[in-house]
């Protein structure tokens, strides 16, 4: 068996079992349950029975392209050789007669299959949910998938970066929480070429219906790109920030308990 | 002669720390053990021959090769590192054939592995359940999995219980012999001299000593060394040494009135005067022993805390 192959299926052995890949499907899983009671309750008479649908779809798009997307990836992207320096594991990884860059980039390509799993097992049946009344409709269709796909790149391009914070960072994790975390919403209130300059601006240009926003002055410095180039943009970015990645791994050194 | 580790003015530090300076280091195939007190630079040697490290200044080169970022040398490279490190939720023997595979080796060698640590019987059973003896088995075997040149092990025996480590400190032995090279760095002494009279003696980041344990025991002459002797009267037989020039001091233990406690430092010279006494004089001798005869003294007195 090829190393490589190898080591991706000892990775996502690994992810499987974690603890974390239980949490984060069920948390993925908040916005489907929080719609399947609303749409109970309201069976029940309880609220009515008006279209809720604009309400669901507010909820699950700002869950999920304002937290999950961002969360997920960096919970386990930065972990790729965090969590290897933090256990001290990774002297079983930097021993073996593989180059470090690429074996890393094969526990990034490990997470970033599971990361797009919880993403898109739990985005797509609150979608489904969301607009249950207009499923046959092909616009709603192609927006329901443009939606999911564009979550997915999204996640793939949170991935690679957060890849690259653990790979440059101590402690990737709380500068992710702490910094990148407020920066992407905090930047869509700037004006002009800063919005640029952030990972939700170019999902938002792909994105068929506009991210609910509370502030109704962020709708004043709403800006896009064409949806063609984002995706680009953002795959571009992706390969970018995995490049970067693995040319930092080769350089760096890797300090271990007490010196 | 095939020199397996060279070393050439290697210095490393962190920021103002100094980790280790200007290491001269030529050696063979055989078995070597690294000793030094914690912060002598031990870990920081074993983390540049294990390619963690790069050094600010000068060069290690393991078979003619600098290891730092050259995933190629540790084909023939295996390391047990000092650390509990693990991953919980697989099993020994997944982790073990992981190793394996990644060496383009199979089953047969992870088998192999698991047999020579003994963990066969618990191979299936996820890590986290594993005690701390057995993980550091499946440390050493997953050292081992690719059967190395060259052995770099960290506190090999730290947590084995006694049954294995007189196996581990066979195996280790039988790696040397085979015409491998073992550094295995360790605390507890007089398991080091159970596995090699090769030592490496480290100390504030530079080499103290290196050489056969008995070479470098020649280094001690001039030290002071401790000889006690359990006699039927201790003080009469101390009296036979108190003009001697060669003997720099006579004490008697306060917990035990038949030993007295002799300080040579020609210790040659105090061993033939002794046995002269004992004949002549008939004394009864209970027991003879020098307290100072393991390595821990031996390092002791070379770095100057005697």
């Amino acid at each position: 068996m090829n190393p490589l192959i190898n080591a991706y299926h000892f990775f996502s052995t690994q992810l499987r079992r974690g603890k974390a890949w239980k949490w984060f499907t069920l948390i993925g899983l908040i916005p489907s349950i929080i719609i399947i009671a609303t749409l109970s309750f309201s069976l029940a008479g309880g609220w009515g029975s008006g279209d809720k649908s604009n309400i669901f779809l507010e909820i699950t798009l700002n869950y999920f392209f304002k937290f999950y997307i961002l969360l997920v990836p960096l919970f386990f992207s930065t972990s790729v050789l965090a969590e290897e320096i933090e256990q001290q594991t990774v002297v079983y990884l930097f021993t073996l007669p593989i180059d470090r860059g690429r074996l890393l980039l094969t526990k990034f390509f490990a997470t970033l299959v599971h990361s797009l799993w919880l993403v898109g097992a739990s985005l797509l049946p609150a979608l489904i949910l969301t607009n249950q009344h207009h499923l046959t409709s092909f616009e709603t269709s192609k927006t329901i998938s443009v939606i999911w796909l564009t979550a997915l790149l999204g996640t793939l391009a949170y991935s690679a970066f957060s890849f690259l914070l653990g790979v440059l960072l101590r402690r990737p994790m709380l500068i992710g929480l702490f910094i990148v975390f407020p920066w992407e919403q905090f930047v869509q209130f700037m004006p002009g070429f800063v919005q640029k300059l952030s990972i939700i601006y170019f999902v938002k240009s792909i994105m068929p219906v506009a991210l609910p926003e509370k502030a109704s002055l962020l709708r004043l410095f709403q800006q896009t790109t064409p949806a063609p180039l984002a995706i680009l943009i953002l795959i571009g970015l992706s390969v970018f920030f995995c490049w970067a990645a693995m040319a930092r791994s080769h350089k760096r050194e890797y300090i271990m308990g007490e010196q | 002669m095939n020199l397996v580790i060279q070393a050439e003015n290697l210095s490393k530090w962190y920021g103002n720390v100094l980790g280790i300076s200007e290491i001269n280091l030529e050696i063979p195939p055989g078995v070597y053990g690294l000793l030094g007190p914690n912060g002598a630079g031990k870990s920081t040697l074993l983390k540049i021959m294990t390619g963690f490290l790069r050094p600010n200044l000068g060069q290690l080169r393991i078979f003619d090769q600098s290891p730092f970022d050259n995933p190629s040398l540790f084909k023939r490279i295996g390391y047990c590192p000092e650390y509990d490190a693990h991953y919980p939720t697989i099993s020994g023997w997944e982790f073990i054939l992981f190793r394996a595979k990644a060496f383009g080796l199979g089953e047969t060698e992870a088998t192999l592995a698991m047999q020579a640590v003994g963990l066969t019987e618990h191979m299936h059973k996820r890590i986290r359940q594993f005690s701390l003896g057995m993980r550091q088995r499946l440390k050493l075997a997953s050292a081992i999995v690719h059967n190395p040149d060259l052995l770099i092990l960290d506190e090999p025996l730290r947590g084995i219980d006694p049954l294995w480590r007189i196996k581990i400190i066979r195996l280790i032995r039988e790696f040397g012999q085979k015409g491998k090279t073992v550094i295995l760095s360790s605390h507890i002494l007089p398991e080091v001299e159970a596995m090699t009279r090769q030592i490496i003696l480290i100390h504030q980041g530079k080499i103290f000593a290196l050489g056969d344990i008995d070479e470098i025991r020649t280094l001690l002459d001039s030290h002071p060394h401790q000889i006690c002797v359990k006699t039927n009267n201790p003080r009469r037989l101390a009296s036979f040494f108190l003009s001697d020039p060669h003997i720099l001091g006579i004490s008697f233990s306060k917990h035990d009135p038949s030993q007295v406690i002799f300080i040579t430092h020609q210790r040659d010279h105090f061993y033939e005067k002794l046995l002269k006494i004992l004949i002549e004089e008939s004394f009864d001798l209970h027991e003879m022993s020098s307290p100072d005869d393991n390595l821990q003294n031996v390092f002791d007195y070379l770095i100057g805390r005697k």
